[in-house]
Formats: C-alpha cells, structure tokens, sequence
C-alpha cells in the first residue's frame, strides 16, 4: 500500500476551493445564527408563556432531530409549501437554524446563571435597566458565550460536512468529488481531515488567545 | 398537499430502522466506552509519547466531522490493515471509535470529582489496584458520570443518521429507500424526523431527570 502524495498536490485546487466554500458558509451562518439565538433567548425569557412555549418547542425540534434529517425536511418537504431553495441557500437556513436553537440555550443559560440580586443591587443605586444590562450583565454573558461559542463554531463546521449529500461544493463533497476522479480515498480523505482538524485546532487557539486579552481575570482566577 | 397513505403502510419499516438506529448506537456506545478506558490509561500513562498519542487521538475525533471518519474507516481502514468491513461492521466501529474520544473526556471530568484520599485509604486497607478500581472507584465514577453518558448516547443515536450514507439500513437510510418506492419524500422525511424526535427526546428528558437528581444529592 503506498501513500501517494501527488494525488494530493494535483488536486489541491479542488480542496482548496471545498476549504474556502466550508469557511464562507460556515462564516455567513455563525452571525445569523447568534442573532436568531439571540432574539430567541430574550423571547423565551421575556416573551410571557405563549410564546415562550413555541420558542422552547423550536429549540427542542432543532436539538432532538439529526442535523442530516433536518437538512433533507428543507430540501424535499419546503418544496411543498411552494418554497424552492438551492442547495446553497438551503446549506445557510440550515445551519443557521441549527446554531440559533444552540445559542438561543447558551445564552439563556448565561443569563439566567447570573444572580438577580446584581439586577436588583442596580435599581438600589439609581440605575436603569438599559444601562445594567450594558454594564453589569454583557461583559457576564461575554464571558460565558465566548467559550461555549467557539465550540459551537467548531460543531458548525463539522456538521457542514453533512451538506456534502446535498451536493453543496464544500470541503468533503470536493473530496469525494475528486476521489471519483482519481480513485484514491486514503489520500484524498487524509488530507480534508488534517484541513478539518488543522482549520478547528486555529479556532480553539484563536479563542483560547480572546480569552486571554477580554477576560483575563476569568482566565487567572482558573475558572475555565 | 401531503399524502401519507403509502407512506404510513411502510410504518413496520420505519419502525424496524428506528430498531437498527438504536441497536447501532447502542453497540457503538458499549464499544465505545471499552475503548475510551483504553485512552483514560493513555492519558495517566508514565510515558510521555504515550499521554501525547492519546491527547493526538482524541484531538483529532473533537476537530474532524464524523462523515469523515465514517469514510475513512469505511474506505481507509481497509487498504491499511487489510479487512474489509461490511457498512454494519464499518458503521459501529466508526460510531465506536469516534464516542470514546468524547466518553474519556466525560470519565475523566468524573474522576476528578474523586478525592484522591479513596485511593490512598483503599491503599491502607491493604486492597490491590483491580479491587480499588472494580469495587470503589468505577461504582461511583459511573453515579457521577451516568448524566452526560446518557447525553453522550443521545449525541450518538443523532450522528448515527449519518450512516446512511455508508449504505447502513437504519433509521435514515430506510426513509430514503422508502421514498424511492413511494415517490413520497417529504412524507418519508417527516415520519423519520417524528421518530427520531420522539427517540431523541425521551432521552433527553431522562439526562434531565439524571441531572436534577445527581443535584440534589449534592
């Protein structure tokens, strides 16, 4: 068995655009995402009953569903509704339902993680709510998200690997594609793996140095 | 609009996929959990090389998509050990390999949650290491750890969908090949999503429970 490596540099080309298509995806969906989450998180707290239920019965569709299936609902079951997406667009709602439903629970968690005495020591100095949420609550949440948002990147960009079966031209469909080619699997899928781990691995590392410069006090203390 | 009336006939078959679903996942958590084991040893290894092989492996699982790894141990694996596995064999060893990253890191999480005063008391008493771990840690590390075992092999029943695409007749797969019979996608689609929701759901709810009860004991 040999290990062929200009398989590899023949086709880099190919991979490379699979690599840029991954990242851009994953990069458009990240903020739609957080925003939605973030909507979300506020409405299941604030919202009052009714609407809190819909958004935790959202929230748990998105989470008690394989990502592969809900993939496939937009694509074969929209069309019903008239709604016709290209596999592209598709690719975005996905996964930023799929990391809205995520966040919208983060975010939740983070705020509810924090004492409401701190609220309530504000109103006892004259603050209004607007500025202790900017002041005392964001820089908390910050804290919280940062870590738990970095893996939520990293599980986006594995699960866009899924995409592949809708014939979206990211990472792992331009492998097999190249692989129907060249007939040459355990180069061709050693290759997009070392570029899946090595893209994680600078994300962790880009996360572990934010951490580092916005909250060195959480990072000393060793709360993490 | 929709028209479930060929695909509801085909219920038998959606059920006996969510059976392979399960039974899947299950055998690739049991096997998992053995493997993980193997990487906790590793990681508390005297020798370096060791400790880093082990930190590499589980590394390389947290930062590849799973459709990967099912790949590369459907179409690598074979080429470099010379096996073929058929999917059913490649599909749980894949599931199984790819859970004992994520097992030893909950393991581990649950070891620390144990004061090293049990192992140097278990020591006085005069007890060999096999009966230390058998008899006084594994009971408790598995009572501090059972929660996010349970959410471990429900993360594992939803990444098991992606089998289908290794030609394993589960759950996923079953939907698709009853669309091509039927010519009913959606319907296919909505069925498996129902009930995989109703699957993935129960266990979560039980996680839930888990979580509730280990805080009151606290």
């Amino acid at each position: 068995m040999s290990f062929d490596l200009a398989v590899i540099t023949d086709n880099w080309q190919a991979l490379a655009k699979g690599l840029v298509n991954t990242i851009w995806i994953c990069a458009l969906s990240l903020p739609i995402g957080l925003a939605i989450g973030t909507v979300l998180a506020f409405l299941r707290l604030w919202g009052g009953k009714g609407v809190g239920i819909v958004v935790s019965g959202y929230i748990e569709l998105i989470r008690n569903i394989p990502f592969l299936i809900q993939v496939f609902l937009l694509f074969y079951v929209l069309p019903t509704f008239g709604v016709r997406l290209n596999p592209i667009t598709a690719s975005i709602v996905a996964l930023s339902a799929y990391a809205s439903a995520y966040f919208a629970e983060i975010l939740r968690g983070a705020l509810q993680s924090i004492s409401k005495g701190q609220v309530e020591a504000g109103y006892a100095l004259g603050l209004r709510y607007p500025f202790i949420f900017r002041k005392i609550l964001m820089p908390q949440v910050v804290g919280y998200v940062l870590p738990a948002a970095t893996n939520m990147t990293i599980t986006l960009i594995k699960e866009s690997a899924i995409l592949s079966t809708l014939t979206v031209p990211e990472l792992t469909y331009m492998a097999q594609n190249v692989i129907g080619r060249t007939f040459a699997p355990v180069e061709i899928f050693t290759a997009i793996a070392l570029l899946y781990w090595g893209l994680t691995a600078l994300l962790s590392a880009l996360t572990r140095w934010l951490e580092r410069h916005l909250q060195p006090h959480l990072v000393a203390r060793g709360a993490r | 609009m929709f028209d479930f009336s060929r695909t509801f006939g085909m219920l038998p078959q959606f059920l006996a996929g969510a059976g392979v679903t399960l039974s899947v996942s299950l055998a690739g958590f049991c096997l998992g959990l053995l493997i993980s084991f193997l990487i906790l040893g590793a990681n508390s290894s005297r020798f370096r090389v060791i400790r880093f092989l082990g930190a590499l492996y589980t590394s390389f699982i947290r930062g590849t998509p799973l459709i990967v790894q099912i790949f590369v141990v459907y179409y690598v694996l074979p080429g470099l050990i010379g096996v073929d596995f058929p999917p059913l064999m490649a599909g749980i060893l894949a599931l199984s390999l790819n859970s004992a990253a994520f097992l030893a890191e909950i393991l581990r999480g649950g070891l620390t949650r144990i004061p090293v005063g049990q192992f140097e008391a278990a020591k006085s008493l005069g007890l060999g290491p096999i009966i230390t771990w058998v008899k006084i840690i594994i009971p408790q590390l598995f009572r501090n750890a059972t929660p996010p075992m349970v959410n471990e092999f429900t993360m594992l029943v939803k990444a098991s969908s992606i089998l289908s695409v290794i030609t394993v007749v589960e759950l996923t797969r079953t939907a698709q090949n009853i669309m091509n019979v039927t010519y009913r996608p959606p319907e296919a689609f909505l069925v498996a999503a129902t009930l995989y929701f109703i699957m993935l759901f129960f266990f979560s709810m039980i996680t839930r429970r888990l979580e509730a009860n280990a805080q009151v004991q606290r």
